[in-house]
């Protein structure tokens, strides 16, 4: 540890802290504008200098570390005097539009003007006229004037999101912060820039003259988008959230969101929601009382029954309907995988996301992490910034732009057999490592054993963690909606149904897109004597359903997430609850019969699943089950963007537009170029050409309607003759 | 009093610039004597021994420059800083442009003697010229065998890259020019760590002015201990001196630093001011630097007597006025200047600069205003050793003094705008 004295306080910190940090533990504030914990200074805006004994001039707080002995001045004269001319520097040239600004109350511009500004500017001189209300992306608005260049939002995009598309133009006092040339600002991280811009020079567009802040109501939660889990926060008015912001946090999302999960809250108030229990008469779907709905159901799910889905729903939800399932309906098929995810690890060997920041190597097998959990990119991209091994082993390159990436690889097959056997740069490497952290998006046989093979070859900490999935995988799987020993997986169960063999299913939270295989959907459909569906929307799935029970959103009851890393995370309720719809648990608990409240809930799960609530959360991995297995010649991912049961208004326009991809032998035997456009059942989608693909294989992205058919054509021999325009 | 030439002992013969007459005059056999009898120790030691100091406006001493690039065996680099910018400085654009060949052989010289196999010249953008014939100079040198990858048949390596920047001033400070020579915008990096342990591409780098560099040729030619006698203890050697504004002669002069005073510069070897007229005030060290008026100008020409009489000696660029020159319209045309090349990063210059560009505009077009004064000394005194980099304090520099030394002219700039002169004064 380290003493200094700052403002005549002794303090001691860690080695190598900043003097900026060293006073906020004392509870000494030292004013910024440029210094953001989660970026690296740059000592831009002048605002944090100090006076240093024996330094002979004022130095920045947020660049200088602490030294044994220093004596540090927060407040003298010189100090103040300082304050004052960055502020009237910074006050100079901005517009002072507060009354119309969205920042205008959360602007720490206006904060450090009240605390260290004088009353009246000296500046008697024409203010500069830039560009206003610029539309920089689909999100994010941007007021040059406003802009007191902290440079956050650049050195944000350019050094962790490693995307510059934001950059510096001209020079000096005509210096802005624009696009960079042939830009516009479409990353999936953009809206992050909106929340470091201390001014209003970033703001948000959906989010624009919609409220100001000291109207607001905070309530922390989750996001329900993908297993990373950020913790994030609402900002509701009269019970409706306006917008998300995230909450910083380090073992998770150090402060970040990607724009899916940030803007991903449209469904809830903007379009159409299931309100009120429907059950069906006379072939037609009509409301009726819970007490009825309830009835109907139970009485549907008797004789061979199963239940598929529920990654999506609270954890306290999960729980109660396996414990449905198996006390109330006994019946051993469940399967909440409708989606391929083989989730193979041993258990005591989950990795943690903060191992990202201790492993000395980093491997990322077959994972798109901009499709299925952007934000672990990041933080993936900072430690490789600073020179750590990160490895992408991957015939797809969907990764952040990398550096330190030397030993990525395209050769999946060879490079498993490498590393199972200890061989090649890679094999050698993982060897010789202390730490492995191995991500995975939990499909595949052959990379589920080669993982088993390493566990057992490595003597050193190795971890995994399964990135793919929906937000609540690991606990739908930890709270037991797997199949029992004589059960039924989720393509047996619809196997069942379309041979007739199976009298009635519930599906949770699922729509026909989440189904990889949407013709033996068709078939189990049309077999089965009933259909309830549980869910959030309205959606073709649910249109077959002969009881709807609709459930409510995540912002609007109280539940858990468990992530990837099997860490269950507390959201809360604060959005108001639309028509009739029940907390997603309560659904449950009153097929059990229990007359239970939320905490009553709460205590069962955590005294049956002790372990996802622990500080040492590595004993309680999921355990090894068997995998899904696609079509031949096809690969499906997966994508957060895939609309299904959380559809977006928002963030329609950073929806990437429908697409299946053809290695270059393929798409040439086809007679298909990028850009082609693919009818396929309903919809359209357009030929991307990938030359990473493997030979001969198509890859398309669950969610895509119609397109399990089409892939399949495609991928045939006989595809040439497939339908093309 | 005569000048000292070392670095433009021959500039004046036709034909300098290319190979052929460079090395008849002796051209070269600085590097021979280098790579073939000295280790690169021997050449630091030479360096170190001379005294030499850096030419580019700091003064910093090269040898122990050199002495901070940490032995780990790490790749290093050269590089050569063209990136003369400086108002009233044109000494390395001269060497450039002329004697090329003294450049390159100074360069590969200093790279052999760091043990770097790869050095960089970056020229400011507006030396296309200069690109053309140091081009013209490298690929003549690599004909001949003193550079490329068996130098003089010794077996070493030795590279040099030339690149032309977007012209900029703030390219001058070494890390914003290493940003620049890396493709970024030039803007100054965060110090530490410092250049000589992470510089260019984050390996070990000197950055040294083109005049620093040429000079390791006479030094090694002469001996450092011979070089060390030229001059005084602490300004060893000789310096260019770019004189401009009212004199007779203005040029570029070689002398002997310490052994000339500013106003024998001024006087003897650039003629005087004008018929007619006298010296109102110089800047000797280029536009970063205070004003002397003409009572100061028996100050001899080093770095401690120019510090001891309030200004620096700084580049060597001495902009001369005579009595017919506004001080006032001088101010502002020099903060036009920083103002248009300040890089925008930190708040106090980018916004400073504006601020006292406006406002002296406002005194030369005739809207002074009462408290004008009180502003800009508020205003330099919130710039003053805050900035992130030198650019504010040199931004500041002449202003500073021209108010102390010449208040009545800004006084009666405003005055003359009807304001009463008292509270004008204040």
């Amino acid at each position: 540890m380290i003493s200094l004295t700052i403002d005549g306080r002794e303090v001691q910190v860690e080695p190598g802290t900043l003097i900026l940090n060293a006073a906020r533990q004392a509870g000494i504030e030292i004013p910024v504008f440029c210094y953001h914990p989660r970026l690296a200074s740059v000592g831009a805006c002048r605002m944090c200098l100090v006076r240093v004994e024996k330094m002979p001039k004022l130095v920045p707080a947020c660049t200088t570390p602490v030294a044994e002995g220093m004596v540090v001045r927060t407040d003298t004269d010189d100090v103040m005097q300082s304050h004052e001319g960055v502020m009237d520097f910074l006050l100079s040239t901005h517009p002072l539009d507060c009354p119309i600004c969205d920042a205008g109350g959360e602007c720490e511009l206006q904060d450090n003007a009240m605390r260290y500004g004088s009353n009246q500017s000296r500046f008697a001189e024409p203010k500069r006229h830039l560009k206003k209300a610029a539309e920089l992306g689909p999100m994010v608005e941007l007021d040059q004037e406003r802009c007191i260049l902290c440079l956050r939002c650049i050195r944000f995009m350019r050094e962790e999101a490693g995307d510059p598309a934001l950059t510096l133009h001209e020079r000096g006092n005509h210096t802005v912060v624009d696009v960079a040339e042939g830009r516009t600002f479409d990353s999936i991280f953009a809206g992050n820039t909106i929340q470091i811009c201390p001014v209003g020079a970033l703001t948000s567009r959906p989010y624009r003259f919609k409220a100001r802040p000291w109207d607001l109501d905070e309530v922390d939660s989750i996001c329900p988008h993908c297993p990373v889990g950020c913790h994030m926060a609402l900002s509701l008015r009269h019970g409706d959230v306006l917008r998300i912001q995230s909450r910083d946090s380090d073992e998770v999302n150090w402060g970040w969101l990607c724009d899916r999960g940030r803007f991903g809250y449209g469904f809830v108030h903007q379009g159409p929601r299931l309100t009120r229990p429907l059950v069906r008469r006379d072939g037609e779907q009509v409301p009726v009382d819970w007490r009825e709905a309830i009835a109907v159901l139970r009485r549907g799910m008797t004789g061979t029954v199963g239940a598929l889905g529920g990654g999506r729903v609270s954890l306290e939800a999960q729980y109660l309907m396996r414990r449905w399932l198996q006390e109330g309906v006994g019946t051993a098929h469940v399967d909440h995988r409708v989606q391929p995810l083989t989730a193979a690890i041993p258990p005591a060997q989950v990795g943690r996301i903060d191992d990202i920041d201790t492993a000395d190597l980093v491997l990322a097998l077959d994972v798109e992490l901009l499709q299925e959990a952007p934000v672990l990119g990041i933080r993936l991209r900072h430690v490789a910034r600073n020179g750590r091994k990160i490895v992408s082993v991957s015939a797809r390159r969907d990764m952040l732009d990398m550096p330190h990436q030397e030993l990525a690889t395209q050769d999946v097959a060879k490079t498993l057999r490498d590393i199972s056997r200890g061989e090649g740069e890679i094999g050698q490497a993982f060897l010789r490592a202390s730490k492995v952290l191995i991500l995975w998006n939990g499909r595949g046989q052959a990379i589920s054993e080669a993982i088993a093979d390493a566990h057992r070859l490595r003597q050193g900490d190795t971890y995994t963690m399964v990135v793919g999935g929906l937000a609540n995988s690991y606990g739908a799987e930890a709270a037991g909606l797997v199949p029992g020993p004589s059960g039924l997986d989720a393509r047996g169960m619809l196997e069942a149904a379309a041979q007739g063999e199976l009298d009635g299913l519930l599906v949770v939270a699922q729509d026909k897109r989440d189904f990889p295989d949407q013709e033996l959907l068709e078939a189990a459909l049309s077999r089965l004597r009933f259909l309830a569906v549980a869910g959030f929307v309205p959606s073709d799935l649910q249109e077959r359903a002969d009881v709807v029970l609709p459930l409510t959103a995540w912002v609007e009851a109280d539940g858990h997430f468990v992530n990837m890393e099997g860490r269950a995370q507390r959201y809360f309720a604060g959005a108001s609850r639309p028509g009739e719809v029940w907390e997603d648990w309560r659904l449950f608990a009153e097929l059990l019969d229990y007359d239970w409240d939320y905490d009553r809930v709460l205590e069962a799960v955590r005294r049956d699943l002790p372990e996802l609530f622990a500080a040492d959360r590595r004993t309680g991995g999921p355990a090894p089950r068997g995998g899904y297995v696609g079509q031949p010649g096809t690969i499906v991912a997966a994508s957060i963007f895939h609309k299904g049961v959380m559809p977006d208004p928002l963030v329609q326009a950073i929806v990437p537009p429908p697409r299946i991809f053809l290695a270059p032998d393929r798409a040439g035997a086809l007679h298909l170029a990028e850009g082609h456009i693919l009818e396929i059942g309903p919809g359209k989608a357009e030929v991307g050409v990938r030359p990473d693909l493997p030979r001969g294989s198509v890859m398309w992205r669950i969610g895509l309607r119609g397109a399990g058919r089409a892939v399949a054509v495609l991928a045939s021999e006989s595809g040439l003759a497939g339908k093309v325009k | 009093m005569p000048e000292r030439r070392l670095l433009f002992e021959h500039i004046d013969v036709p034909g300098i610039e290319g190979i052929d007459v460079y090395e008849r005059e002796g051209g070269y056999r600085s590097l021979r004597k280098a790579v073939k009898e000295m280790s690169p120790d021997d050449v630091v030691k030479e360096v170190m021994t001379s005294n030499l100091r850096g030419r580019g406006g700091a003064g910093f001493p090269t040898g122990r420059k050199w002495s901070f690039l940490p032995k780990d065996g790490r790749t290093r680099y050269l590089v050569c800083n063209g990136d003369e910018s400086e108002p009233g400085t044109c000494k390395d654009q001269e060497i450039i442009y002329r004697i090329p060949h003294l450049l390159l052989e100074g360069v590969l010289t200093s790279a052999y003697a760091i043990e770097a196999e790869h050095a960089f010249i970056y020229l400011r953008g507006e030396f296309k010229g200069g690109y053309l014939r140091l081009g013209r100079a490298i690929a003549e040198a690599r004909a001949k065998g003193y550079l490329g990858d068996n130098v003089l048949g010794t077996g070493r390596r030795l590279e040099v890259t030339l690149y032309l920047g977007a012209g900029a001033y703030i390219c001058g400070e070494e890390t914003a020019l290493l940003e620049s020579l890396e493709g970024r915008r030039g803007m100054p990096r965060l110090k530490p760590p410092f250049p000589a342990t992470s510089g260019l591409y984050d390996l070990p780098t000197v950055v040294n002015n083109v005049e620093t560099l040429a000079a390791v040729v006479p030094i090694v030619a002469m001996g450092g201990a011979e070089y060390a006698k030229l001059g005084t203890k602490e300004s060893a050697g000789t310096k260019l001196f770019s004189v401009s504004g009212n004199v007779r002669r203005p040029g570029n002069y070689e002398v002997e630093l310490g052994k000339v005073t500013l106003g024998e510069l001024l006087n003897d070897l650039a003629g005087g001011p004008p018929a007619g007229h006298t010296f109102k005030a110089a800047i000797p060290g280029g536009s970063s630097v205070p004003f002397l008026p003409p009572d100061k100008f028996d100050t001899p020409l080093d770095y401690e007597s120019m510090r001891q009489a309030g200004t620096m000696l700084g580049s060597g660029g001495v902009i001369v006025l005579d009595d017919r020159a506004s001080i006032v319209d001088t101010s502002l045309r020099l903060m036009e200047f920083y103002r248009h090349e300040s890089c925008g990063k930190c708040t106090p210059c980018r916004e400073g600069t504006m601020w006292l560009e406006q406002a002296l505009r406002r005194m030369v077009t005739g809207d002074g205003r009462h408290g004008d004064l009180k502003t800009l000394e508020g205003l330099m005194a919130h710039i003053d050793g805050q900035t992130f980099c030198p650019l504010g304090d040199a931004a500041i520099a002449a202003l500073g003094s021209a108010l102390r030394l010449f208040r009545g002219e800004f006084v009666s700039c405003i005055a003359a705008q009807d304001h009463p002169l008292e509270e004008v004064a204040q």
